[in-house]
């Protein structure tokens, strides 16, 4: 697969690389760098990669001509706005994988609005994880891209819940969950379950989303 | 007379309450309506919220005139032709409109997805209010009206991002011993071009021939193109003719 990552040189580029290289590891990798100093030290740190220097300005020629062979196209500059600019254009060239690592998490609507599918906010774990160590009580752990399933965890912490998720996992067909005890007990068995487990749900997103908006009112 | 004149003046004042009551209704409405329907592409809830505004416009205008108490039943009638002639005139716009919602509500497909409709088959490029753009594995662009998804049943093969495509190599007076190993080098010198491990599908040796059916894991469906070139390119170079079908 050839992958094309525009900005090679931000943080966010240096573990977009090392992804990309895991994730298909025989792929051709093409990185773009706008300042020479940084292509010499990132072809020296991805001597994988084969890294181009271009003006900001030559990498739309360069992806336009090249359009029909690039599969994915990863824009991870430091700029929002030159990112938008080049999944606009990856866009119109019929790239058929965009994805753009964005600098502000506020912008992430911008690129939504463009039909930008792929956004990738490195921001989004923030709430995540703060949720998971402070024990909230509905942590939405994952928003799958591609499919609309979601996964959620829930603290179990009243009888009304445990009744309510019972009845919910029993009727559900869109809907798995595994529970884990404080002290790390495992099971997929909602009959082992007493306050104070957590459940671990994956299901569609409407169904999952449905689930924790009545949990909030419990 | 004068009372006359009052109850004049007192339907005006309603009349134009209605107005601004059903102007900022609208408005409200509007948008209400664009943030809900966000979620479908911002310039289809835009689309949405217009056409939903100017419709309470209308009925606010309509129900202004009668609380004038003017004749609302000529008006009416003439709304109703109008909207007639206009609906008989523009009927395929009307049902490519209506095949847009279609297709963003149920989303049988979204841009970027492998789709094959009816004798199009290709990548969704763009889904506008009135056509979809699908660019072909040719790479031409085709414009598909809204309503051709109506009428043809829709193949979304965009489960995966890789498409499995088939190729069948023929070599002329070739013998099948000397084709295999080549054939072997050629797809592991394509191999970073594509997403997985390239297949030789069968070797079959005929009389004055060998076919070698080949399966590339491909992204960009339009690289089969520059793919082939690069096979009958490589063939070359090593004194072997081939024919890619």
């Amino acid at each position: 697969m050839r992958t094309v990552l525009i900005g090679g040189g931000s943080h966010s580029a240096y573990f977009a690389i090392n992804a990309v290289r895991e994730i298909d590891p025989y792929g051709r990798l093409v990185v773009i760098e706008f300042t020479s100093e940084k292509v010499d030290v990132l072809s020296r740190m991805f001597p994988f990669a084969e890294l181009i220097r271009l003006d900001i300005d030559e990498v739309d020629s360069y992806v336009r001509s090249n359009s029909s062979i690039i599969d994915v196209v990863i824009t991870a500059t430091e700029s929002d706005a030159l990112n938008l600019r080049y999944c606009k254009m990856s866009k119109e060239n019929a790239i058929p994988i965009i994805i753009s690592i964005i600098n502000n998490p506020l912008n992430a609507k911008i690129f939504a609005d463009e039909g930008i599918t792929y956004v990738i906010n490195p921001y989004d774990f923030i709430h995540r994880e703060l949720a998971e160590i402070l024990e909230a009580d509905v942590n939405i752990l994952y928003r799958f891209h591609k499919t609309d399933i979601l996964l959620a965890s829930i603290k179990i912490s009243k009888d009304a819940l445990l009744h309510y998720l019972r009845k919910e996992i029993g009727k559900s067909h869109d809907l798995s969950a595994i529970f884990v005890s404080k002290t790390g007990e495992v099971t997929n068995s909602i009959d082992k379950v007493g306050l104070g487990w957590k459940a671990y749900l994956i299901g569609t997103r409407l169904t999952v989303e449905q689930i924790l908006k009545n949990v909030r009112w419990l | 007379m004068s009372q006359l004149i009052g109850d004049i003046a007192l339907r005006i004042i309603i009349a134009g309450s209605i107005i601004i009551v059903t102007y900022f209704i609208s408005n409200y409405t509007r948008l209400s309506l664009e943030r809900i329907l966000s979620k479908f592409g911002a310039s289809f809830a835009k689309r949405i919220a217009e056409i939903s505004r100017c419709f309470i416009l209308l009925i606010g205008v309509v129900v202004a005139i009668s609380v004038l108490s003017l004749d609302v039943t000529a008006i009416s009638i003439i709304a109703i032709i109008i909207s007639l002639l206009v609906l008989i005139s523009a009927r395929d716009i009307v049902l490519n409109l209506a095949s847009e919602l279609y297709i963003v509500m149920r989303r049988p497909f979204r841009e970027n997805d492998q789709i094959k409709v009816g004798d199009v088959e290709g990548m969704v490029r763009s889904i506008r209010a009135l056509d979809t753009e699908i660019v072909t594995y040719d790479g031409e662009v085709v414009i598909v009206p809204n309503s051709y998804f109506l009428k043809y049943p829709v193949i979304n093969k965009s489960q995966s991002i890789v498409r499995n495509i088939e190729l069948k190599l023929i070599f002329p007076g070739r013998k099948f011993e000397e084709i295999k190993p080549v054939v072997q080098e050629i797809l592991s010198e394509l191999k970073p071009e594509l997403f997985g491990e390239p297949e030789i599908l069968s070797i079959n040796e005929m009389e004055d021939k060998v076919e070698a059916f080949i399966s590339l894991p491909i992204v960009n469906v339009r690289k089969l193109k520059w793919l082939a070139a690069k096979i009958t390119k490589s063939l070359l170079s090593r004194g072997i003719e081939v024919e890619i079908e």
